[in-house]
């Protein structure tokens, strides 16, 4: 994972740590990044098996 | 879809933007442009230009049927007529460049974020190609969602009755993943015969080569024996893993146009990308582009269900309102009682939800004279045909999908409406009626040319 992707991650978990998000909040917070860097982040979030989705399709991470 | 491209451009139908787009505006230029589009420059992606809007009129899925946009039922039927068996060749452009094992990585390409609410970026255009497991079936076609979960995973929705379904419900039975090739990036007609809900058995391939009017070229997968469409511009080969309906996907604004729910689906991973140099991401803009490219296959099911029941159709039109999939209007040469019979054969068709009927002095693409027809020629206590218990689609909210067990199927009702004039009514009363005069008396004749002109 490269520094900005590491970035990315930390802003994710930070941000589901506290609130369940839209897969597009997320994005919109995120606009330095690349679109590409964002979706490798995400991808990685997801294989660590931390990212979970309520009902109404926000995401939030398990504490 | 290369040579599709370039026949729009010299026709001047296709919008091309050189200059730098975010990928996050993929869907939005798509949605503003209501027209085909390609972007050329996408921030990022130095190797890959984004098509889409193909599907976004009538006229252009009669152009690729090569029939009058009123008769694009007629023009699917002769295609599926003189269906063409598909030729294999040696060399294929999407073997340009290979990624397989830990190289696989699906962010190598801009997969957008279609809706504000959805559940992650989706691949649209995909078209998912698979073999029965059970060798019994043969190859399938078909038009699925694919919802971007890790650089080598995506959700895919299985919820409802098609054959993919049938296919992985059969190799979970023998416990085993159901490889798959998905191509994206192909000409309309590949996609087009993709969402025809074909008997099993019958090749989309076949169907394609009828529309197109020449064989549609294939290679074989890289990592599987599936056969793929050798000009597509991606294709990725993986398999559906034998999980069950047990991971959320979604939500996703479904091409009803309503923004769906989340719901339980399997989950597909790719061990192998092939891919042209410089490619071409296909998105479709759902959901009104895919309402478009579901009309020739829904209005050609209904013609066929008709003329099978022995109905002298007219004409068929699958509405815009109705994502030309549940709602159809249908005018006949009616004999006695066949307002009825056409009724009922139309809403034998798996998806249509509402039908209606009526008589061939109805201009069906005129919403006006339906109206006057529904008002004018039904009697409601006679012609309403009402049919409880049969297949529904997770995508109508009515049928309350998200109440169902995992993996479970939906049931609803469905509604006809004979709009055809009553037996006992003599004609004469649907005379319309004509203005005296109209066709001798010019209200320029009455004007200086000045206001002559403000009257145009």
């Amino acid at each position: 994972m490269t520094e900005k992707q590491e970035q990315i991650t930390t802003i994710i978990t930070e941000a589901l740590m506290h609130k369940h998000l839209l897969f597009s909040a997320i994005i919109d917070s995120l606009s330095e990044f690349t679109y590409r860097d964002i979706l490798l982040s995400w991808g990685e979030l997801r294989e660590e098996g931390l990212l979970k989705m309520d009902q109404e399709g926000l995401y939030y991470l398990e504490k | 879809m290369r040579k599709f491209l370039s026949d729009l451009n010299d026709n001047g139908q296709l919008l091309i933007i050189k200059k730098e787009i975010d990928p996050r505006d993929i869907s939005a230029i798509i949605s503003h442009a209501q027209a085909p589009v390609l972007m050329e420059n996408v921030s990022g992606y130095d190797n890959f230009s984004i098509a889409g809007g193909f599907f976004s009129k009538r006229a252009i899925i009669a152009k690729i049927l090569n029939c009058s946009d009123k008769k694009v039922a007629q023009g699917f039927n002769e295609a599926v007529k003189r269906m063409i068996s598909p030729m294999q060749v040696a060399k294929s452009p999407v073997k340009e460049r290979i990624m397989k094992g830990t190289d696989v990585d699906l962010t190598e390409f801009p997969i957008p974020l279609m809706h504000v609410h959805d559940g992650g970026p989706y691949i649209t255009g995909g078209i998912v190609i698979a073999e029965d497991p059970l060798g019994e079936f043969g190859t399938n076609l078909g038009m699925y969602r694919l919802m971007y979960r890790t650089k080598n995973t995506t959700g895919i929705d299985l919820v409802n009755a098609s054959d993919l379904r049938t296919f992985y419900q059969r190799a979970l039975k023998i416990n085993k993943p159901l490889p798959i090739s998905v191509a994206i990036g192909v000409h309309p007609a590949l996609m087009m015969a993709a969402t025809y809900k074909a008997p099993l058995g019958l090749s989309e391939y076949e169907i394609a080569g009828g529309i197109q009017g020449a064989p549609v070229e294939l290679t074989v997968s890289e990592t599987n024996d599936i056969l793929v469409p050798a000009h597509a511009e991606i294709i990725l080969e993986g398999e559906i893993l034998p999980i069950g309906w047990v991971e959320p996907e979604g939500p996703f604004g479904e091409f009803a146009g309503y923004q769906g729910e989340v719901k339980w689906n399997p989950i597909v991973r790719f061990n192998c990308i092939t891919l042209r140099e410089k490619a071409i991401y296909y998105a479709l803009g759902m959901p009104w582009e895919n309402d478009w490219l579901l009309a020739p296959s829904t209005e050609f099911s209904v013609l066929r269900a008709l003329i099978n029941a022995g109905i002298k159709v007219h004409e068929v039109r699958s509405t815009t309102g109705g994502a030309c999939f549940w709602h159809v209007i249908i005018s006949i040469e009616k004999r006695a009682g066949e307002g009825k019979n056409a009724l009922l054969s139309a809403l034998s068709v798996g998806a249509i939800k509402f039908a209606v009927v009526t008589d061939s002095d109805v201009n069906i693409f005129d919403q006006e004279e339906v109206d006057r027809a529904l008002i004018f020629r039904v009697r409601p206590e006679e012609d309403v045909v009402i049919l409880k218990g049969v297949r529904a689609n997770h995508v109508d909210p009515t049928v309350e999908a998200w109440k169902l067990p995992k993996g479970e199927l939906p049931v609803t009702s469905k509604i006809g409406i004979d709009a055809t004039i009553p037996e006992s009514i003599p004609l004469q009363r649907y005379q319309i009626a004509q203005p005296y005069g109209l066709d001798l008396a010019h209200i320029k004749d009455y004007f200086t040319s000045e206001k002559e002109d403000n009257l145009r």
